[in-house]
């Protein structure tokens, strides 16, 4: 079904949180639209400012409008336009505390109690340690959030490998890294192994337990939770029930959903990709609050 | 020191911005900071709060504000063009000069903003709001180099992600070929915005120094020089930043939004200590 234009005219840019020090862009619904079940946050990924990488986030925003749900897209405290909080506190602590303060401003504007964030890559992290503690955190979608690769991850890309670079420079790169590794354990013992994650970024990498932990809780709570993941690391990972894996253990395979976007890159900068992340998104979120057609929102009045 | 968060320009065309007012009562100038585009701009935005920041600081207004249909402004990107773009740059210098009481502003522009303040200075020769100095680093001066560019970048980024050769990534995910009109490095350039950069050869800025308007630049190594003039100062960049690219020259993944180039800054200041008109 083609979807009705939206002006984006009637965005607005405001100052919201307890100091008044962060920066959002607020996207109301387009009119004439049934009552919206939820509302959309997005934040930063990395350090790129709220529009997000290749204005990624701006896209995200102006399609939820289309189908009848505002969003709040808002700058981390000391990113983008956003100035550093006055009283000190742990980074994750504080960005966590700035995304509550994203919630208050959206029941403010549009006395909406429940949320959906959608988290890129750092913004993933936010989001994951955001839900068990705001109950109006109803789904949250982890884009490329930690990895844990498990054995057939490391089977899977050595073959990607052999697809990507051919015989001659796999044996020459996996030779490498057989001597760097060597020489890595030698010196510091407690490398990255199997099971543990090898992403960097965000407030702290959590061990598959910790990390299982959190999960568990988010998922007792009630909050729906979509795990998506690029091709951008295809020796992290690289099939499709990979975070199944990861979580059966603990008995949350089946509490979670889950896609491996093998086009989209880290940062969506692909078409084919971002095309695809954004449909899974507003399916799942569309689906998780009841709305029949999924992806095309809610109904018209 | 915090921004005001500011809208303005036609409502049909409208644009969004911050505005940095110095603590004195008095802007000693006002000073436009016109983005790049695409995927620089994002990734030098923290150059631009850092540079927006220093020079409120120094007694500036200061105007940091996304073209229309870029960043937080409303409109869609393939709806551009270079003189619409133009077009914002007056917008937004009317609106500096109104709200700050300044009577002729500083512009500083980067990579593709640099070559809009360079076509809008012209624009405003006839006018008594031409700008007195203009900051232009790394400026486009041929539009087909840098869409070409653009399109090797978005081809090399693509492989850096994928860790795999661009025909390998077209064939296993459908990925397009880059190329002007399409979508580039992640953002969609229309036809006309196309067709202006194809155009686009050469900077007009012995006309500007013969306007009067002061200029400093910073230029890649190499570059082909400019008339000579005691209004141009112009410095050759040995190491021009990648602002298109989210790797390191090893390959690695770094955040390209952190580079603030200090001597872009300093140029940025030294216009405020220039002698003649930008004084007064």
């Amino acid at each position: 079904m083609p979807l009705d234009p939206y002006s984006s005219r009637s965005e607005r840019t405001l100052f919201f949180g307890p100091e008044k020090n962060l920066v959002a862009t607020l996207t109301p619904p387009q009119a004439g639209l049934a009552a919206p079940p939820f509302a959309v946050l997005l934040t930063n990924v990395g350090i790129n400012p709220r529009c997000g990488p290749y204005r990624l986030n701006v896209e995200i925003a102006r399609r939820y409008a289309q189908v009848g749900i505002p969003s709040l897209r808002f700058d981390l405290s000391g990113l983008g336009d956003s100035a550093r909080a006055t009283e000190a506190q742990p980074l994750a602590q504080q960005w966590v505390n700035d995304t509550r303060a994203a919630m208050d401003e959206i029941e403010r504007q549009f006395g909406i109690r429940q949320c959906v964030m959608i988290g890129v890559c750092s913004g993933a992290d936010i989001a994951y340690l955001t839900a068990p503690l705001d109950p109006r955190l109803r789904g949250i979608v982890l884009f490329d959030p930690y990895l844990y690769p498990t054995r057939r991850t490391v089977v899977l890309g050595l073959l990607y490998r052999l697809r990507a670079q051919g015989w001659g420079r796999t044996l020459y790169l996996l030779a490498r890294r057989i001597v760097r590794t060597a020489r890595r354990r030698l010196q510091n013992p407690s490398g990255v192994a199997a099971g543990e994650s090898t992403m960097r970024y965000g407030p702290g990498v959590p061990s598959l337990d910790e990390f299982a932990g959190q999960i568990g809780a988010i998922v007792d709570g009630g909050t729906r939770v979509l795990f998506l993941y690029s091709g951008s690391y295809p020796y992290y990972y690289n099939y499709d029930r990979q975070i199944v894996d990861n979580l059966r253990p603990y008995g949350l395979d089946e509490a979670i959903e889950h896609g491996l976007l093998r086009e989209a890159d880290h940062v969506l900068m692909g078409t084919a990709g971002r095309r695809h992340f954004i449909t899974r998104c507003m399916e799942a979120t569309g689906r998780w609050f009841g709305a029949a057609d999924g992806g095309a929102g809610p109904t018209r009045i | 020191m915090s921004p005001e968060l500011v809208r303005f320009g036609d409502p049909d065309r409208a644009l969004v911005g911050t505005l940095w007012m110095p603590d004195s009562a008095m802007a000693r100038i006002g000073f436009l900071l016109c983005r790049p585009f695409g995927c620089e701009a994002i990734r030098a935005s923290m150059f631009y709060r850092t540079l927006a920041t220093r020079l409120t600081l120094e007694g500036c207004a200061v105007l940091c504000f996304d073209y229309h249909g870029t960043g937080e402004s409303p409109g869609d990107g393939k709806d551009q063009t270079l003189a619409g773009w133009q077009s914002d740059i007056a917008s937004a210098d009317a609106f500096l000069r109104q709200r700050s009481g300044v009577g002729r502003s500083h512009w500083f522009g980067l990579g593709l903003g640099a070559t809009l303040i360079c076509r809008a200075a012209i624009d405003t020769l006839a006018t008594p709001h031409r700008p007195a100095h203009l900051v232009l680093w790394e400026p486009v001066e041929n539009g087909r180099e840098y869409g070409a560019g653009m399109c090797s970048k978005h081809r090399s980024e693509m492989e850096r992600w994928f860790r795999a050769r661009w025909p390998v990534i077209r064939r296993n995910f459908g990925e397009p070929e880059p190329s002007l009109p399409g979508v580039v490095l992640g953002f969609e350039i229309g036809a006309e915005l196309a067709r202006d950069l194809d155009a686009l050869a050469g900077l007009p800025v012995a006309a500007l120094l013969g306007a009067g308007i002061r200029i400093s630049a910073g230029r890649e190594q190499g570059a082909a020089p400019w008339p000579e003039s005691t209004r141009l100062r112009s410095v050759s960049l040995p190491h021009a930043v990648d602002w298109m690219t989210s790797h390191a020259p090893d390959g690695e993944e770094y955040t390209g939004a952190a580079i603030v180039p200090n001597e872009a800054i300093l140029a940025a200041r030294e216009t405020l200590l220039a002698p003649g008109p930008v004084l007064l």
